[in-house]
């Protein structure tokens, strides 16, 4: 699956975005990057940032893995 | 003679037959002390002028009527009091209503863009999105406390699903059975019987500091010997620490607050008949 991943001046501009009910938080995958979703490209709470969501590098999603209890 | 009635003033003063007239008067407020505009429960009411305020879509005229019902049945079932906070994510007003908690009147907050369909719920795209409840109980609870809560959800779910819980056993919900699940506690102490059924209200209990209830609407799937130590900080549905919900998990609402052991029955039929018939 392919996720968005953002350079660290990506991130600084980009993380924490809000419109009404909807935030831009950027998670971590398996690999320890940043990640977040291509919805977001589609959403319409995040319209005034889709030029900058569609800079950032495109990479394939990896799982975080589960430590077994 | 009057030429502005104002009948919410006189349900408000009682003033029968007083013959006084008031020229200030709105319809908005008639009913206040024993119902919302339009008819409504005033808890219900609040809800959507919460919602109107915002600028949100608010749902059906037919949808409401649903809606308040819900309310009152909760109400009806000493269910409403003891809720925390309270989420209908199924509903066909827009999803900015759809995450309006009933008992705060504030909002949810959709992270990433969880996909919102009408009279369904939410979903996770299975890599980031999710839905913070911005509920804190270690900090802001009025009804949950470490032996009297609980918190659950429902809609259509898969039963080997990672439901929600970031705090792990403090407040994790899994589908399967795992080390993981727990509500309140920072023992993983294993469930072994999954939940069956993926329609259900599915909902941890705790009335006990020795253990808690896994629960499937009114029936009691299993008790789990974890002993409470600490509450959970934060209630994220459709994630967990690892992972997310699969995209096929539809979230329809999300509720937390104190025990609702002893009114399982009327709280998981209230639901149930509001899902029914949207």
């Amino acid at each position: 699956m392919i996720v968005l991943h953002p350079n660290t001046t990506q991130y600084n501009n980009l993380n924490g975005y809000r419109y009404k009910s909807s935030e831009l938080l950027f998670v971590k995958d398996g690999n320890d990057n940043w990640i977040v979703g291509t919805a977001v490209l589609n959403d319409s709470a995040f319209a005034a940032i889709h030029d900058q969501l569609n800079q950032l590098e495109r990479i394939t999603y990896v799982p975080v893995p589960e430590p077994e209890l | 003679m009057s030429n502005n009635i104002n009948w919410g003033k006189i349900y408000e003063s009682t003033a029968w037959g007083s013959g006084v007239t008031d020229n200030n008067i709105s319809w908005g407020k008639s009913y206040a002390d024993l119902a919302g505009g339009g008819g409504f429960d005033a808890d219900y009411q609040a809800v959507l002028d919460y919602a109107t305020t915002q600028g949100y879509t608010l749902p059906s005229a037919s949808q409401q009527t649903l809606q308040n019902t819900l309310v009152t049945d909760l109400k009806t079932a000493g269910v409403w009091s003891k809720l925390d906070t309270f989420v209908i994510f199924a509903t066909d007003g827009d999803s900015d209503f759809a995450l309006i908690d009933w008992k705060r009147l504030t909002d949810y907050t959709a992270v990433n863009s969880p996909t919102f369909t009408i009279n369904v719920g939410f979903n996770t795209n299975g890599t980031s999105s999710y839905i913070n409840a911005n509920y804190n109980p270690s900090t802001s609870a009025v009804n949950y406390l470490l032996n009297d809560a609980c918190f659950g959800t429902g809609g259509n779910l898969l039963t080997t699903s990672n439901l929600l819980g970031t705090n792990l056993a403090r407040g994790n919900m899994r589908g399967t059975a795992s080390n993981f699940n727990g509500i309140n506690s920072n023992n993983s102490i294993g469930n072994t019987l999954p939940f069956t059924s993926q329609t259900a209200v599915l909902w941890h209990d705790r009335n006990s500091s020795s253990f808690y209830r896994r629960m499937q609407n009114d029936a009691e799937l299993e008790s789990v010997a974890q002993i409470s130590s600490q509450l959970p900080n934060i209630y994220e549905i459709m994630r967990y620490p690892f992972g997310y919900a699969t995209t096929s998990d539809k979230f329809a609402y999300f509720f937390a607050g104190a025990s609702l052991y002893n009114e399982r029955a009327d709280f998981s039929n209230a639901i149930n008949s509001y899902m029914a018939n949207i």
